[in-house]
């Protein structure tokens, strides 16, 4: 099953989303620099607990990712059957229950790993 | 006589209406079988079936001696096929392509993509996407894909679609050499009659769902010695008895 994730991660080019999901993270940093800037303008103290700050970091965080869960899981369920790649899939000797869950997995990995990593990495 | 591909009355229905009706192909062993039909006689959905990429209403398909079953997933490593029209994952070149068929084939062996490529002249394509190839480039590396693995039976349909004159005789050379120096099993469809007619040995015609012929090309030369062309015979067929709807 582990080999089947890598080959959908590789067939669907999802390492190149991490040029992505850098970007994504870059935006994120810039808007909570912008709100830091302008508040500190104010008078008044951006960020003055923790949970302040990871409460307004999920938020941005869940947002950007709900949408590139979106767009992933387009690409790797919807697209299979869109281009019909999936009766090519069909025809190796794969258990066919297994090629469907390998790309329910691969989806969910990903995003997982994506979504965790911007989360680890802002906090 | 040994049968490496049989079907028992195989039957297809969709909404009641019967597509393939009680069809008994029988292939032997290491020969190329032409297979014939005009466009809408069941030809793809027969293919379909013997891939188990659908399931038949009724009959069975027998594949190496063994009923095809929903499970029989090990018996798909031994079939090479192309069905209606090759498809790949276009964003990849076409070694990529062929490496990722080899990964899910459990094929180890490497050296046999560049080798397939180059049997279908495709060596020199290197990094470019088969999205920017022309469909007789993609028709050949179908074919490079449904020999990689060196299967026992290659199913084809329609397989020089789209190739040009050159392609063609390529390709033609390429299934004799198959069959006589890998000792594969050909099931090819096609609607070029004088090409089938340069290759095979057995021809199938099936026309509305049901099988209406099964021969040896030595025995339509045979019967008939002043006219013996496929086509003509073909036509015939479907046309004589006015059996052609």
């Amino acid at each position: 099953m582990l080999k089947l994730m890598r080959l959908e991660i590789r067939k669907n080019k999802l390492g190149s989303s991490l040029k992505a999901v850098i970007i994504a993270n870059l935006g994120i940093i810039g808007f909570l620099t912008l709100i830091y800037f302008a508040e500190r303008s104010e008078g008044a103290a951006a960020f003055a607990t923790y949970e302040s700050a990871f409460t307004i970091i999920d938020v941005f965080v869940r947002a950007t990712f709900m949408i590139f869960a979106s767009v992933w899981i387009a690409k790797l369920i919807i697209d299979e059957y869109k281009n019909r790649t999936i009766s090519l899939m069909f025809m190796y000797p794969i258990n066919r229950k297994k090629i469907l869950v390998r790309s329910l997995l691969s989806s969910s990995c990903t995003l997982f790993f994506l979504c965790c990593y911007p989360m680890c990495l802002l906090s | 006589m040994t049968y490496i591909l049989r079907t028992v009355q195989l039957t297809k229905t969709y909404d009641g209406h019967e597509v393939v009706s009680n069809i008994n192909v029988n292939v032997k062993e290491k020969e190329i079988y032409g297979f014939l039909g005009p466009n809408g006689a069941g030809k793809t959905t027969i293919m379909k079936m013997i891939t188990n990429l659908i399931k038949p209403t009724s009959g069975e398909v027998e594949l190496f001696g063994h009923k095809l079953t929903n499970d029989s997933y090990e018996v798909l490593r031994n079939i090479g096929s192309i069905i209606e029209y090759p498809i790949f994952y276009d964003g990849l070149s076409a070694y990529e392509n062929l490496d990722l068929h080899c990964e899910y084939m459990g094929h180890s062996d490497k050296r046999s993509i560049d080798e397939a490529l180059e049997l279908v002249n495709l060596q020199h394509t290197n990094k470019k996407a088969v999205k920017d190839f022309s469909l007789g480039m993609k028709q050949r590396l179908g074919i490079a894909r449904a020999i990689l693995t060196k299967p026992k039976i290659l199913i084809l349909d329609e397989p020089i679609n789209g190739l040009d004159p050159v392609g063609i005789k390529e390709m033609r050379d390429l299934f004799k050499k198959l069959r006589d120096e890998y000792n594969m099993t050909l099931f090819i469809s096609s609607h070029i009659l004088g090409e089938i007619e340069q290759v095979a040995n057995t021809i199938g015609v099936i026309l509305n769902g049901r099988l209406i012929e099964e021969v040896s090309l030595e025995a339509i030369k045979a019967s008939n010695p002043m006219n013996n062309s496929l086509e003509d015979y073909f036509i015939n067929l479907i046309q004589g008895g006015k059996r052609y709807a």
